[in-house]
């Protein structure tokens, strides 16, 4: 007879949602009968739907599940709505893209679905193990997306290149996760943090596992230096993967510094004190590389890439910062970074001119022309990652910078502002050649989808409205980030 | 309540305008305009029920806590200096949409959209208590005016209009870390009171060796939005390159904030630190004087003569301020309502000779005074507002100035006056040039004068200009509370005798009546 440890299935209950949605899909793809777009897009929003709802009614249990293998606190919750939210906003966002693009949707689908479960893994995960598997799930996934538009050399270029690369950091990271099982023996987090509580901390093999692991996540949330395959990699993906692979992994990625140094209970204490300092040199050269890498592009999706390395270095701050006030800028801003970085992608994905895509600054030149709608979303998201006010970009800047203040990080502070300024240019450039250019000449742009502009507006909203009433997200992260 | 319908209704009017369909254009117009008015309308009842002569902070609505968690909360209040900047401000507003009306012919809905939420951003700023609502409405006078620069804009507006962004940003974003920086000082002092409320941030009194620093950085966004001599250089594109409304808007309002936030922040918080960068600060006012007037002089174009004439009139308004007396801050502050007034006139005159030449060159008028009689008539009396005739509202302001900084320094006195007098003369050869003489080019010899709606927006402004001339003495009772507090702030640093304060105090009024009788 054997004995099955207690589980709780419902701590896990969206990610088992989204698991059983992919599935679905890939059956219904199987199918002899070919499925229609709308179907698969259907389908896999209604299982996002349903997850989200899942999301929405649990409750925080501030202890491990699963044999230890899982933790489903406040802040999983969070970033699993989070996540979620993306998710359906991605799925908008594609089933346009594959009408102009040779995409095998129904595997397309299953596979975003499979990456959104990847980072939910990650957002519950109470142990290495865990946590691996969902950054394996995450990778592998986005891997094959880069590559999945046949007719274009570039997304194979950027499948290749990111794979590689990122099998390389992956090597990292697990070499890392194995020395500090070494130093531990064992992969479960709350018990590495009591053992280093206990006066394990200090040893090499320690601080080398640790230093591992940062690297192998550095690369996933491009921090400088590991940043050098976002530009190819985000030029080259398709669209919509490309949105993904920089607001869902960046989230993902900072999900698991989050659960590996900072795991709620544990409190960022025991490892916050090495960290900070590395991390602040990392923060610091991320946000200098990142803003004026992006100055000199004239690529949108390489600009988009270079401002998300950069947005990289200012979240990163929080853990420099290492009180709650940062924890919860982080979370905050990883909202805020999702929404304006989804809008902006969902503009681009939307606008179309002589049927093809628009993807140098220039081609944008007279959009607020005609349609000045999109054009007026897209300089709200602009003006968002910029950091203006009544924008949450510019809230969750704030409260990051204000974060780094109060722990007296003043150099660090100034060079955020400082860099912001930079990114006012490029960012401005956009809405220079939308609203102060002449169109080019015969260009039309092709109209603008109903999916499209459900995308965009979603983001916007949420943008705006965190950016004009911050409480409506401040008294969830009060309430899910209590009793650290 | 009525200070809170006041800042908001014209963003209403700005949603109400987005909202509409693309081909109402007239039904923009008015809309805009209507709600340019109603701002205007209600600040009558604002001005019979402000308590005048009263110090402190008036009409401020019930305190609403905007982001709890970071002490963010809705304050607002005027006292007398913001009281007339609000009036100004929702005065040239209006004026400035009705002069639009055939000015902007593309995109007019974004165009009155921008208006609008540029008349909220500049209300706010000038009645927001809260040091974080203050940078708000600070920002948000930004992103509009960014865009009726470079949208609405001439030949550079590009250009013109990034610069203005990227200067004005930088000094926000220095501003902004000051701001965190006193934000948790206050905190600590308070006992762990998170709030933006200036008053916590007055009563803070820093150790003075800190304050230098944080002042410097703190005042840099006031001194560029002035501006002072060396960061003026964004003006005089900004002001070129903008439309009409815009340069009336940037020239009229968005100067005077600079000398606001000066005023009202920088100064109460760090008041030893004024007092010691006055020097330094005094010489670059003096030098805007002089080389603003000195560049006005050569321009060839009518809109940039005027944009460095605003330099060499900032330069003057601060120098007055400097000398932190009460002549010289009245003086300063009556400056603000008439540079207001006349400058922003000034660009109105130009920008309805524009838009029937569609040239702002000098050499391109001539004898305008033959065919547009009453726009002359308008043009002088801006113009000798702008040098400071007596009866009009300018030699008020000037006379003060030049009084209160008589009673701190001769030498200063001399080069302030040096502004004074070239301002004469850029002003009265350009008015030579454009009105006078014979009438060269076939080209304004059909010129129209100018509408019954042009005259309908400049004779407010030349009423008020007489009125201030006349009888200043309301204005100076609004402001008086005000410049009281100001100098009871500085007047524990100010020194004794120091070089910059050679002459004894001049007793004007016992012996002079005396000597009279």
């Amino acid at each position: 007879m054997i004995d099955f440890p207690e589980i709780s299935w419902a701590s896990i209950a969206p990610q088992t949602v989204i698991l059983i949605t992919a599935l679905t899909v890939l059956a219904i793809d199987l199918l002899p009968r070919k499925i229609e777009r709308i179907n698969i897009t259907l389908t896999a929003l209604l299982g996002v739907v349903i997850a989200l709802i899942f999301a929405r009614n649990l409750t925080p249990a501030y202890e491990t599940d699963f044999s230890g293998m899982i933790y489903r606190d406040g802040v999983s919750i969070y970033l699993d709505q989070l996540l979620l939210a993306g998710t359906a906003l991605i799925l908008l966002m594609s089933h346009r893209y594959a009408q102009f693009h040779p995409i095998a949707y129904g595997e397309y689908t299953v596979l975003l679905l499979f990456a959104s479960l990847g980072m939910m893994t990650i957002s519950i995960s109470a142990d290495l193990i865990t946590l691996f598997i969902g950054v394996e799930l995450l990778s592998l996934s986005l891997y094959v997306m880069s590559g999945m538009d046949k007719s274009s050399l570039s997304s194979g270029e950027a499948s290749v290149k990111y794979f590689l690369l990122g099998a390389f950091s992956t090597g990292f990271l697990v070499y890392g996760m194995a020395l500090l099982f070494g130093a531990c023996r064992t992969s479960n987090l709350v018990l590495i943090g009591s053992a280093i509580l206990d006066g394990g901390a200090g040893t090499p093999l320690l601080i080398l596992g640790f230093a591992l692991v940062l690297v192998g996540l550095g690369f996933k949330i491009s921090l400088v230096p590991f940043h050098m395959w976002a530009p190819d990699v985000y030029q080259g993906a398709p669209t919509p993967v490309t949105a993904w692979i920089a607001a869902g992994s960046k989230i993902a990625g900072f999900a698991a510094l989050l659960r590996i140094f900072s795991l709620p209970g544990i409190s960022f204490e025991p490892f916050g004190g090495y960290w900070a300092q590395a991390i602040w040199w990392l923060s610091m050269l991320t946000m200098i590389i990142g803003n004026a890498g992006a100055l000199v592009q004239n690529d949108i999706k390489r600009m988009l890439a270079y401002s998300s390395i950069a947005h990289g270095g200012y979240l990163s701050m929080a853990f420099t910062a290492n009180n709650t006030v940062g924890l919860q800028a982080l979370l905050f801003y990883l909202a805020a970074y999702l929404f304006m970085t989804l809008g902006a992608f969902a503009v681009v994905i939307a606008v179309r001119r002589n049927g093809r895509e628009c993807l140098s600054i220039p081609d944008l030149a007279g959009l607020a022309r005609q349609h000045p709608g999109v054009a007026g979303l897209m300089a709200v998201f602009l003006f968002s990652l910029a950091g203006m006010p009544f924008t949450a970009g510019f809230v969750g800047k704030l409260w990051l910078f204000g974060a780094a203040i109060q722990e007296k990080y003043y150099l660090l502070a100034a060079v955020g502002i400082l860099t912001t300024l930079l990114s006012f240019y490029y960012y401005l450039r956009i809405i220079v050649f939308m609203y102060m250019h002449e169109p080019q000449k015969d260009a039309v742009f092709d109209a603008v989808p109903a999916s499209g502009r459900i995308a965009a507006g979603l983001a916007a909203a949420g943008v705006l409205a965190l950016g004009v009433y911050p409480n409506l997200l401040w008294k969830v992260l009060a309430a899910h980030t209590n009793g650290l | 309540m009525l200070l809170t319908l006041i800042t908001f209704i014209p963003l209403f009017g700005a949603l109400v305008i987005l909202a509409a369909p693309k081909s109402y254009i007239e039904s923009v117009k008015w809309t805009a305009l209507a709600a340019s008015a109603a701002s205007l309308a209600l600040c009558i009842p604002l001005m019979i029920v402000f308590p005048y002569g009263e110090p402190g902070f008036h009409l401020a609505p019930r305190l609403i806590s905007w982001i709890p968690a970071l002490g963010i909360d809705y304050r607002i209040g005027v006292d007398g200096l913001s009281l007339i900047l609000v009036v100004l401000t929702a005065l040239l507003s209006s004026l400035s949409i009705l002069a639009s009306f055939s000015g902007i012919q593309t995109h007019q809905k974004e165009f009155y959209f921008f208006m609008l939420i540029l008349e909220t951003g500049m209300l706010g700023t000038f009645v927001a208590l809260d040091m974080f609502l203050f940078f708000l409405f600070w920002e948000l006078m930004l992103v509009p005016m960014y865009f009726i620069i470079g949208v609405w804009g001439g030949r550079q507006r590009i250009y013109a209009s990034i610069k203005f962004f990227l200067y004005t940003a930088f000094g926000s974003a220095l501003m902004l870390l000051v701001i965190f920086y006193l934000y948790f000082q206050a905190a600590d002092a308070m006992g762990g009171v998170m709030s933006f409320n200036i008053e916590n941030f007055i009563t803070l009194e820093l150790d003075p060796s800190k304050q230098y620093w944080l002042f410097f950085a703190f005042i840099l966004a006031f001194l560029i939005k002035m501006p002072v001599f060396p960061l003026h250089t964004w003006l005089p594109y900004a002001h070129t390159e903008a439309p009409t409304a815009g340069s009336v808007i940037l020239a009229g309002v968005l100067l005077k904030t600079g000398v606001y936030g000066f005023l009202r922040f920088a100064v109460p918080i760090f008041p030893a630190a004024a007092v010691a960068f006055t020097p330094w600060l005094m010489l670059l006012a003096l030098i805007g004087i002089v080389y603003g007037a000195m560049l006005a002089m050569v321009q060839h174009d009518v809109k940039r003569l005027v944009a460095y004439s605003s330099v060499s009139h900032m330069g003057l308004l601060l120098a007055g301020i400097l000398s932190w007396n009460a002549q010289g801050l009245q003086g300063g502050i009556i400056q603000m309502i008439n540079h207001g007034l006349s400058t922003g006139a000034l660009f109105l005159i130009v920008g309805m000779v524009y838009e029937r030449r569609h040239t702002r060159e000098i050499d391109q008028f001539g004898g305008l005074a033959k065919v547009m009689p009453v726009y002359a008539a308008f043009f002088m009396i801006f113009m000798l507002s702008s040098i400071g005739l007596p009866g009009l509202n300018g030699f008020v302001g000037e006379l003060l100035v030049l009084i209160g900084l008589m009673r701190v320094s001769l030498v200063w006195t001399c080069i302030a006056a040096t502004g004074v007098v070239l301002g004469a003369a850029y002003m009265l050869w350009l008015y030579q040039r454009m009105m006078f003489g014979p009438i060269k080019l076939e080209a304004n010899q059909i010129l129209r004068d100018i509408t019954r709606r042009e005259i309908l927006v400049l004779l407010p402004l030349a009423l008020l200009c007489f009125a201030i001339g006349f009888y200043p003495a309301p204005l100076q009772a609004t402001i008086e509370p005000p410049v009281q507090n100001i100098i009871q702030a500085v007047q524990p640093y100010l020194p004794d005798a120091s070089p910059w304060y050679e002459l004894p105090e001049i007793q004007v009024d016992q012996s002079g009546a005396a000597g009279l009788e």
